[in-house]
């Protein structure tokens, strides 16, 4: 069973070397091969979770080469379960694409779409697989290559602004990667999780809080969390829908994994917990301030992913099994319902050609599926029970209350304020694109080509043009995909119990430390 | 473990170089700064490896203790590689970006300068006012004087809304021309300069104008509701440091998109991919039916 844990990372690898070596033929069996290997990394994700609720860490030495020297791949509870629930959001996402991509043939069709797709997902992966720090910089850098190439496609001047922020602020953050993965090298003489789990407790504080600032500054980049935050939402709110949806669903999130895996088992002992509370509860409320003061659907949807980024946080800076549980719930039911929500954005992108918050208005009545595609998972975003976010909610301020503390209850008031904001944000949402009236056409039925407004005392004519978009039709396959994630979404509240149990016994391996170590080490 | 102080004092000042270049706007120089401080930061993982002078390599002689830690060489090895991969990547979008625009400057975000252009506005506009105030001895001379040097505003403003509408045009969501089947549609109107009327788009340069509405009563901003004669390709062409793109519409600028190229030819008025390529072209100059009452305001 242990030889299915490289699987997630070399099947998706091994279809981009097909992929490229074809090249621009066989399109169609390359998209079918495309959904097929993503199914099975799905499927194996999901043996390895039930593998390893049952049987503890899977463990798989690459080459037979003991820890110091190999390769090591480990899934535990916690990586099996992102693993999952990163496999179905992502072939979810792919069938999106696949439906927006359409028939294209010949010299046309794009070629890099599915391998670069492939390698991202290969990347994230190996980044929830890794035992050892060098694999895990090894995965971000194939996260962060093929994301590259996503986030640039087709690039015109603002996709090519974007990207650029988006490389710079990359390659920085790789860079302390590197110095924190040399410092913790040259300070321990091992890269291994378990190895250092052992070490790291012998070295003099100082150096070691260094070494664990050093990581969490670089993971808080990844994650956006608040003060490292500013690129996100200048960068992700461009690029094409699906790729938009799969990175505020996965990449940030697995900057978060990264938090909580050393947080609990290199770094034990919850030291940087005031200004992890700090930093969550301030990207909390500044992240939902931004989402309020935003007209653009996609921009807006980027910042919520700031804030509720901060949700994960609190639940880690909170240390305790419940707070750990609580984070990893909440990091399960953001992913699936961030990337549904720019998926359903898309879906209004593609049917009234804007995410402009105010020349949408009617979709309700003119466009209803897409309508109730939306509000789900705003709703559940929002905490309204009985849907995912909720419960997500319900068990980290649990973990609050448990806790006791006063700044536990200080961010339990930053927790609820965030999440009435973002209550209101949606609401706002669908008020404005939604439920109120269409704006009427005017006499110049396109904006793009209508006259532009003057300047001077006319100006407030500019801040809402009546007109609307005209509408297009969506594809099938691009609704349907949706339809999904939102059923996936929903299907949180149904599986809720072995959801939580798994989460439960996920945050008590992590805090015990002992069966990861001993799974890796041998006991 | 004793390590080498001239590698770190390097691996230090290479890190700090490095850095500075990266916070500057050219992505070329950019790039430069990645390649210095990721150098840096190699030989700061080389200093990991401990005392220098240990023999690189495994031959008779040389004892399992006593050679060189092999294990910084591979973290570097591998960083070179992906410093390697990340430089060919960053050097394609310099290009693309040269191609785009004219330059590899990084520009500023759209809705950033919004928020900074609204304040900007509000404070220009009182700074002005108490100038013109000082100068003008009487009304007369006093409106004169604020009436020019809310000109020049006015113009810089103009450049920046250019600025902001092409970038807006540009935020559409272009995933159906990359990916998407539907043929190059016959007989679109290829606009002279690629996107006749490209800064005209009317989203993208709402925000700013806002402060505009409070001071409406100011007689002389009306006039300047028409954009100046040469039309937007002249805007283009001034607009700001981060707006020069006259490459956009060379032949080859196009080129990495191959067939796309002549379905973006008529630019954002044109419906790209839309179910109706006979689209009519866009007014060539929507202005001109404004400038009589700007003439009008102008002598009053």
């Amino acid at each position: 069973m242990n030889a299915l844990v490289p699987l997630p990372v070399v099947l998706p690898i091994a279809f981009c070397g097909w992929s490229v070596a074809v090249g621009p033929r066989l399109i169609a069996l390359q998209r079918i091969a495309s959904v097929a290997m993503l199914a099975t990394v799905l499927a194996v994700d999901v043996i390895l979770l039930v593998q390893a609720d049952r049987n503890g860490p899977l463990v798989v030495h690459l080459g037979d080469f003991a820890p110091p020297l190999g390769v090591t791949l480990v899934a535990d509870r916690l990586s099996a379960l992102m693993l999952t629930v990163s496999g179905a959001v992502t072939l979810l996402v792919l069938l999106y694409a696949m439906g927006q991509e359409g028939r294209a043939r010949g010299p046309r069709a794009i070629t890099f779409f599915h391998p670069a797709y492939q390698v991202l997902i290969a990347g994230v992966s190996l980044t929830f697989l890794a035992g050892d720090l060098v694999n895990l910089y090894v995965g971000f850098e194939i996260m962060l290559m093929a994301s590259f190439v996503l986030i640039t496609v087709a690039s015109n001047e603002a996709r090519l602004r974007a990207g650029s922020t988006y490389v710079i602020v990359s390659l920085a953050s790789s860079l302390v990667f590197l110095v924190g993965i040399a410092l913790t090298y040259a300070a321990t003489g091992t890269v291994n999780f378990a190895q250092l789990a052992i070490a790291l407790g012998d070295l003099p504080i100082g150096i070691r809080t260094l070494s664990e600032a050093l990581l969490l500054t670089v993971f808080g980049v990844k994650a956006a969390v608040f003060p490292v935050a500013a690129w996100l939402p200048d960068s992700y709110p461009t690029a094409p829908a699906p790729v938009t949806a799969v990175f505020a669903g996965l990449l940030t999130k697995v900057g978060v994994y990264c938090m909580i895996r050393t947080e609990t088992l290199l770094f034990p002992g919850n030291r940087l917990s005031a200004i992890l509370m700090t930093v969550a509860c301030a990207s909390m409320l500044i992240g939902i301030l931004g989402a309020v003061a935003q007209t653009d659907l996609k921009r807006l949807l980027s910042f919520t992913l700031v804030s509720h980024i901060g949700f994960m946080l609190y639940g880690l800076a909170l240390g305790s099994a419940a707070g750990i549980s609580g984070a990893i719930v909440y990091t399960a039911h953001h992913i699936t319902v961030q990337t549904t929500l720019f998926l359903a954005c898309g879906l209004l992108e593609q049917r009234y050609g804007t995410t402009e918050l105010t020349r949408l208005g009617g979709a309700v009545r003119s466009a209803p599926l897409i309508a109730v595609l939306w509000f789900v998972p705003a709703m559940s975003l929002a905490g309204i029970p009985p849907l995912s976010g909720f419960l997500g909610k319900l068990g980290l301020i649990r973990a609050g209350v448990e806790d006791g503390g006063n700044w536990a209850y200080v961010a339990i008031g930053f927790v609820m304020v965030s999440s009435l904001l973002t209550l209101y944000v949606v609401t706002k949402v669908w008020n404005l694109a939604f439920w109120r009236t269409a704006p009427e056409p005017d006499a110049a039925p396109d904006p793009v080509r209508a006259e532009p407004p003057p300047l001077g005392r006319n100006a407030t004519l500019v801040l809402a043009p009546p007109q609307k978009a005209p509408e297009r039709a969506v594809p099938r396959l691009t609704t349907g995909a949706t339809v999904a994630a939102v059923l996936l979404g929903l299907a949180y509240t149904f599986l809720a119990t072995p959801l939580v149990g798994v989460a439960d016994r996920g945050a008590a391996e992590l805090l015990a430390r002992t069966p990861y170590i001993e799974a890796v080490l041998g006991s | 473990m004793t390590v080498s102080a001239t590698l770190l004092a390097c691996a230090v000042v290479l890190t700090f170089v490095g850095s500075i270049l990266v916070l500057t706007r050219s992505l070329t120089r950019v790039l430069m700064g990645v390649i210095i401080s990721g150098n840096g930061v190699n030989l700061f993982v080389l200093a990991g490896s401990g005392q220098a002078g240990a023999p690189p390599l495994l031959y008779p002689g040389v004892g399992h203790d006593t050679v060189s830690d092999p294990f910084p060489q591979a973290i570097v090895l591998t960083a070179v590689v992906i410093t390697l991969g990340t430089t060919a990547f960053v050097l394609a979008m310099a290009y693309r970006s040269t191609q785009l625009t004219g330059s590899d400057f990084v520009p500023d975000d759209i809705s950033d300068r919004r928020v900074a252009l609204r304040a900007e506005l509000a404070s220009q506009r009182r700074r002005l006012r108490a100038k013109a105030r000082a100068r003008g001895t009487d009304r007369r001379t006093a409106r004169g004087a604020w009436r020019e040097l809310w000109r020049e505003q006015r113009r810089l403003l103009r450049n920046d809304r250019a600025y902001q509408a092409r970038a807006g045009d540009y935020a559409d969501d272009r995933w159906d021309d990359v990916l998407g089947a539907d043929p190059v549609p016959e007989g679109v109107p290829e606009g002279p300069g690629g996107a006749p009327g490209a800064p005209d788009a009317p989203d993208a340069p709402s925000a700013p104008d806002a402060p505009d509405a409070p001071d409406a009563p100011d007689a002389p901003d009306a006039p300047r509701a028409a954009r100046p004669e040469p039309g937007p390709q002249a805007e283009r062409d001034t607009s700001g440091p981060q707006g020069r793109r006259a490459m956009r519409t060379a032949p080859d600028a196009q080129a990495p998109r191959g067939p796309q190229a002549e379905q973006d030819a008529p630019g954002p008025q044109g419906p790209r991919n839309s179910p109706d390529p006979q689209a009519p072209p866009p007014p060539q100059d929507p202005h001109d039916p404004q400038d009589p009452p700007a003439a009008e305001e102008e002598s009053r």
